[in-house]
């Protein structure tokens, strides 16, 4: 009877949208890349949206850098988006708090260099093999420091420049409690450029800023509490979506799915601050279709990663 | 397998969920292999602890895969404290619950220590929600009332380091992990710092939350199937008497 102690096709993840990399210093221990790579692969996580740690905490460009140059040296190759996946046969169709854990560097020379290997591929790595287990594809993700946001445009042009499609805010642990000056200059200037925002916080705090303007945006941290609020801006954006992490209750998933539709969904683990099982085994037994059980587990994302490229 | 569930809830919560029907408690209960399950009323936890505890009764007489706990308002201990016995002499009562943040009564509170005292009396088991440091005030709280045996139900939630250690220092502090946030690591540090298996407990927080979620946590916690059998039903067995 125990079926949910094995992984089924049902639990395998295409684009896991929230995976970061490095030291979190109130976490008891760090994971460097490899790290996260193997626990991805492990969980049958096939693509990862990923960022250094760094750029949370410490720089927003060291951490920038950090996670080009880590995503470039983890592959030599990196085909595009739509390609690499129409490559890795029918599971690529999707077949199957208050901040991190909860919920360029300037164009120089090392710039230079982080382009040259990662760029040309619509910021894409491509999947790799590891010792036999599955491969992990990397899409590298930007993030601004709202803490001093004064040269964000410059940091921005620096990532769409190398490939970088989406843009991780992170207000949480950078003490952004609401609309700040500095918070609604990021948002126009990468909504301007076309970025996909990965929003971290309450829904309820960052949502009116960023409606009204055809944006992007991925709720990191949604809780079911919040479910009815979200579901009342999502109606009239049809560019906000949410990760299905902490949609825990036995109809969350599927209120979403009922009211505005799969295709504003996406799967987001927090990976490796979170256990992966409680959130692939939700989305197994949600009472929804296979259809759009394969939205939300990547088919969304991966939507939207064409569409940004 | 047999799982015994220690940590549930029957009717519903005043958020964008349906869950209040006692048929889901069984649906997810079959869904997961969940023999049974020990659950307060949402009404007795979040508004009306004596009223809801008398709804509950009433549903416990028609569904015996499910054990009730009485739901104790610490800020009126004595009718509370007479309700409690109510339930228990009904036969399908097997504990008392405590919510912290509802009734706005912290583990530090006195009025938590006048009700303690009241339950190391009764002798039943304590499903006490904890969310915060002062779960690390539990060991000191247990010294001198020998008859009660707490379940740290979140097991602390943010602050789960502090709740393994309790358990560390008194064996009558068992740990529940149910809880949306579901850190990693956090059964793997409780069983670093030397919490004993005996003290593992299996909890879900259903309805309000899928039992998928707290089942994952177990899953990723790399149990072996001696330990999975002792934390999903063994250890609640003797605890409760099932």
């Amino acid at each position: 009877m125990a079926d949910w102690l094995t992984r089924s096709p049902e639990e395998h993840i295409l684009y896991d949208v929230d995976v970061l990399f490095g030291p979190w210093p109130s976490h008891p221990t760090d994971s460097d890349l490899a790290t996260v790579k193997s626990h991805l692969a492990r969980s049958h996580i096939q693509n990862a949206l990923i960022l250094s740690t760094q750029g949370a905490l410490f720089s927003d460009q060291a951490g920038n850098t950090e996670t080009l140059t880590a995503l470039a040296n983890t592959s030599s190759s990196a085909p595009p988006t739509s390609r690499s996946d129409q490559e890795r046969g029918p599971d690529a169709a999707g077949g199957g708090s208050g901040g991190v854990p909860g919920s360029s560097a300037s164009p120089t020379s090392r710039a230079g260099q982080v382009h040259g290997a990662v760029g040309a591929g619509g910021g894409r790595v491509a999947p790799e093999q590891q010792g036999g287990q599955p491969a992990v594809g990397l899409v590298p993700v930007g993030t601004v420091d709202l803490r001093d946001a004064v040269g964000a445009a410059e940091q921005l042009d620096w990532l769409v420049g190398n490939g970088v499609r989406c843009l991780r805010l992170f207000t949480g642990v950078q003490g952004v409690l609401g609309e700040t000056p500095a918070y609604k200059y990021v948002v126009g200037e990468a909504v301007r450029r076309g970025m996909v925002l990965l929003q971290d916080g309450d829904p309820r705090r960052f949502g009116e800023v960023l409606a009204g303007r055809g944006a992007e945006v991925i709720f990191l941290d949604l809780h079911v509490y919040l479910l009815g609020d979200f579901l009342l801006m999502a109606k009239s954006e049809p560019g906000f979506r949410a990760t299905t992490r902490m949609l825990s209750s036995p109809d969350g998933i599927e209120r979403v799915v009922e009211t505005v539709g799969a295709r504003q969904l996406v799967f987001g683990s927090r990976t490796p601050f979170m256990d992966i099982s409680p959130q692939t085994l939700r989305l197994r037994y949600a009472r929804i279709s296979p259809e759009d059980r394969a939205l939300i587990a990547g088919g969304n994302m991966k939507a939207l990663l064409e569409k940004a490229v | 397998m047999r799982i015994i569930d220690v940590h549930a809830h029957w009717g519903p919560w005043p958020f964008h969920m349906e869950v209040g029907d006692v048929a889901l408690n069984l649906e997810l209960m079959d869904r997961y292999g969940i023999e049974l399950q020990i659950v307060s009323a949402a009404e007795a936890v979040v508004y009306d602890a004596v009223a809801g505890n008398a709804k509950l009764a009433e549903v416990l007489q028609e569904q015996p895969r499910l054990h009730g706990y009485a739901v104790v308002n610490a800020n009126r201990l004595e009718r509370s404290a007479q309700d409690l016995r109510d339930c228990l002499s009904t036969g399908r009562f097997v504990g008392a619950k405590i919510h912290t943040t509802y009734p706005g009564v912290p583990i530090g509170s006195p009025l938590m220590a006048d009700t303690f005292d009241m339950l190391d009396e009764v002798g039943v088991p304590l499903l006490l929600h904890t969310w915060g440091t002062d779960v690390s005030l539990l060991p000191e709280m247990l010294e001198n009332r020998p008859n009660l045996k707490v379940i740290a139900g979140h097991a602390g939630g943010d602050a789960w380091r502090e709740a393994a250690r309790a358990a560390v220092e008194c064996d009558r502090i068992y740990l529940e992990h149910c809880r949306t946030v579901t850190d990693a690591g956090r059964i793997t540090f409780a069983r670093s710092v030397g919490v004993p298996m005996e003290q593992f407990l299996f909890g879900t927080d259903s309805t309000l939350i899928d039992p998928c979620i707290s089942l994952g946590v177990i899953r990723d916690a790399g149990f072996t199937p001696e330990e999975l059998e002792q934390v999903l039903a063994t250890n609640a067995s003797r605890l409760f008497g099932l």
